[in-house]
């Protein structure tokens, strides 16, 4: 099983609703739970666009996305450069279905960090599986203003060496519970990705992460914006959405 | 003269050994010479058949900002409107032929391993004449991807290099996935079916090489009427009139990269096109070095064994001088022995170094398993080519060379005294 990053947390909020639980943090592992919260679901569909800007220029892709509780997730590209392409997320697996190819895709091992669409998000980082605390030691390192607003900075350690990201930082937002920054690190300190969401609102209910700024590091002059454009959470979705039969339909 | 050349000719007889190993040490060496050369010409003429069959043709056209970029194969750099250039190519009376090719990387995903793949779009109708594809089949046929088009499961036809058939645990009609970057920056997948395998020569090639009908990579990577490259095969009547330099000049001018509206075309003649060819050229100039040490080492033994001659034949010396001959007829009866040595020696090695060459240039050298991953121009197996005018430029040099060693150990014998020479035990 796969182990959750904070960069597909923050990459699921964006694409997908979220639920917020109610209350107030006591502890730092209050707050990643509460973080943690705002994401799980029953249903949701987003419109998003995803803007990828490198030294070549800038290029739009449209996608929506479904999703499903935890572990079952799906996109589907609709911008004409990638019109019907599909990234199936079931709990422990991603497959790529493309129109052009006779087979679906599966990813898996060092496959997973191969980039979306060219994109700073990579697939590892929708993968799912364990909990952040299941999956980091957290430790909040204090309060810092982000944006104007008051976040808990918290430092996240891998438990285990198989994690994309060995380390993390998390802005969240005290009254919101939302990541407004992130940073991942590799196992030598080395920083990899970062994350920030300049745009966050209310849906249902939800605080969710509306337009968030992605950039990997170690490609030079490259930034990916996700921007959701229309979100639906709790609805209905049909039992074999997130199936390969309907994947490759 | 006569008389120097017959004493010569008796000196070299009476010590049949002395002279055999002093003539072997010139043939060694001027055999081992001219097989390297060979060996390097050999070299240098597969890298340039491949270089221009497979990489750069003899006129290379793409967009004049992609060697900027090459690292980072920048597919959006492309050759446009790539119809009215492949016409505007044609219509020269410079070009014998003209290729479009189209090459996108990608990758095979097999378990959670990542298979690197070079998957290229070709006009297989243009390209048999050009690059002799045809010839490079070793199982299956052309005639199926030349068919074109969509078969009915889905799959593509493709030429597979016979090491991705092996990489990826393929056998002839089996199909596979690439997914590849497109020209839009994003990503597309296709599946191909091994219709046809190929034995390309270069083995970084044979490793990664899919190629498919030009229509269907422009469609995969999302790149209509689009090629990477436009490569082009000279007439050799231009060439010889115009020069290399003049005739890519005029197809600059075909493909529209000339005047105030010209396409952002870069057009290259493959002689300035920064490869492993032209290390070569650099790399010949250390071989030329290395031959000379070669030289070197061989007259040392020369010296040497005439320095015994001298050292062994001090009362013969002595008898002479005695008998009045000079100093300067001394000298020439040495340079005359170790020129005789040094001519049949140098004959000896030029003979022997050819036939070796002619007999491994028939048999080739295989060098499939030390060029296994490595990513040069060059042939699995290297065919050494004689050519005519290093060999004959080795033997006069080191005829020249063993004969002129001679002279210093024979000017020292002028100096010694009859009287000295004759008293010598």
């Amino acid at each position: 099983m796969k182990t959750k990053t904070t960069m597909r947390t923050a990459l699921w909020i964006a694409l997908t609703a979220a639920v917020t639980t109610p209350g107030w943090a006591q502890n730092v592992e209050d707050i990643v739970r509460r973080l943690e919260a705002n994401r799980i679901h029953g249903t949701s569909r987003a419109e998003s666009v995803m803007t990828v800007q490198d030294r070549f220029g800038s290029r739009e892709s449209t996608m929506i996305s479904y999703s499903r509780g935890q572990d079952e997730s799906l996109i589907e590209f609709t911008s004409a450069a990638e019109r019907g392409q599909k990234v199936l997320r079931t709990a422990n697996e991603i497959y790529l279905f493309y129109p052009d190819a006779a087979e679906l895709i599966r990813l898996q091992g060092a496959a997973l960090r191969e980039s979306m669409l060219g994109s700073d998000v990579s697939y590892e980082d929708l993968t799912g599986g364990r909990t952040l605390l299941d999956t980091y030691r957290v430790t909040l390192e204090g309060t810092e203003r982000v944006n104007g607003r008051a976040t808990w900075k918290v430092s996240f350690e891998a438990r285990r060496r198989n994690v994309a990201y060995p380390r993390q930082t998390m802005w969240i937002d005290q009254e919101w519970y939302v990541a407004l920054r992130a940073e991942q690190y590799a196992l030598n300190g080395r920083l990899l990705k970062e994350m920030t969401a300049d745009r966050v609102e209310q849906v249902e209910g939800l605080w969710i992460p509306m337009r968030m700024v992605i950039s990997d590091v170690l490609k030079r002059d490259s930034s990916t914006t996700i921007e959701i454009r229309n979100i639906q959470v709790g609805l209905p979705l049909r039992d074999d959405l997130f199936s390969l039969e309907e994947l490759s339909w | 003269m006569i008389r120097t050349l017959d004493l010569a000719w008796r000196n070299i007889g009476r010590n049949r050994r002395r002279s055999v190993l002093s003539m072997v040490a010139v043939a060694v060496a001027t055999m081992a010479i001219v097989f390297l050369f060979s060996y390097i010409e050999g070299m240098k003429q597969d890298m340039a058949d491949n270089l221009i069959r497979y990489y750069t043709g003899e006129v290379r056209i793409r967009h004049e900002n992609y060697g900027d970029w090459e690292h980072l194969s920048p597919l959006h750099l492309s050759v446009a409107e790539l119809q009215d250039v492949l016409t505007g190519v044609e219509t020269m009376p410079e070009t014998a032929a003209a290729v479009p090719r189209l090459t996108v990387p990608g990758a095979v995903f097999r378990e959670d391993q990542r298979i690197g793949m070079q998957v290229t779009g070709v006009d297989f109708l243009r390209e048999i004449p050009f690059s002799g594809i045809d010839e490079r089949v070793v199982q299956g046929s052309l005639n199926e991807i030349t068919g074109g088009g969509d078969s009915d499961d889905r799959t593509t036809p493709a030429l597979v290099g016979s090491r991705v058939m092996e990489r990826l645990g393929l056998s002839s009609g089996d199909h596979f996935t690439v997914v590849v970057r497109t020209g839009l920056h994003g990503t597309n997948a296709m599946t191909f079916r091994a219709a046809a395998v190929a034995d390309f020569p270069v083995a970084s090639l044979n490793e990664v090489a899919v190629w498919v009908p030009l229509e269907r990579v422009q469609h995969l990577a999302r790149m209509p009427d689009q090629a990477g490259e436009v490569l082009v095969q000279l007439n050799r009547g231009s060439v010889r009139e115009l020069g290399a330099a003049g005739a890519t000049a005029e197809i600059a001018t075909g493909a529209g990269a000339v005047g105030s509206e010209a396409r952002p075309l870069e057009v290259s003649h493959w002689s300035t096109i920064n490869t492993t060819y032209q290390f070569m050229e650099y790399a010949q100039q250390i071989y030329n070095f290395v031959a000379l040490v070669f030289f070197l080492l061989a007259a040392t033994v020369i010296v040497n064994t005439t320095m015994m001659v001298i050292f062994e034949r001090r009362r013969e010396i002595g008898t002479l001088s005695a008998l009045g001959m000079s100093q300067g007829e001394l000298v020439r009866l040495f340079f005359t022995e170790s020129a005789i040595l040094g001519f049949f020696g140098a004959l000896a090695g030029l003979a022997a170094g050819v036939g070796i060459s002619l007999v491994v240039g028939q048999v080739g050298m295989d060098f499939s398993a030390a060029l296994e991953g490595i990513d040069m121009e060059i042939s699995r197996v290297l065919y050494p080519r004689v050519n005519l005018r290093s060999s004959v430029g080795v033997f006069v040099f080191s005829f020249v060379v063993s004969a002129f060693t001679s002279y210093f150990p024979t000017r020292r014998i002028t100096r010694i005294q009859p009287i000295e020479a004759l008293r010598d035990e």
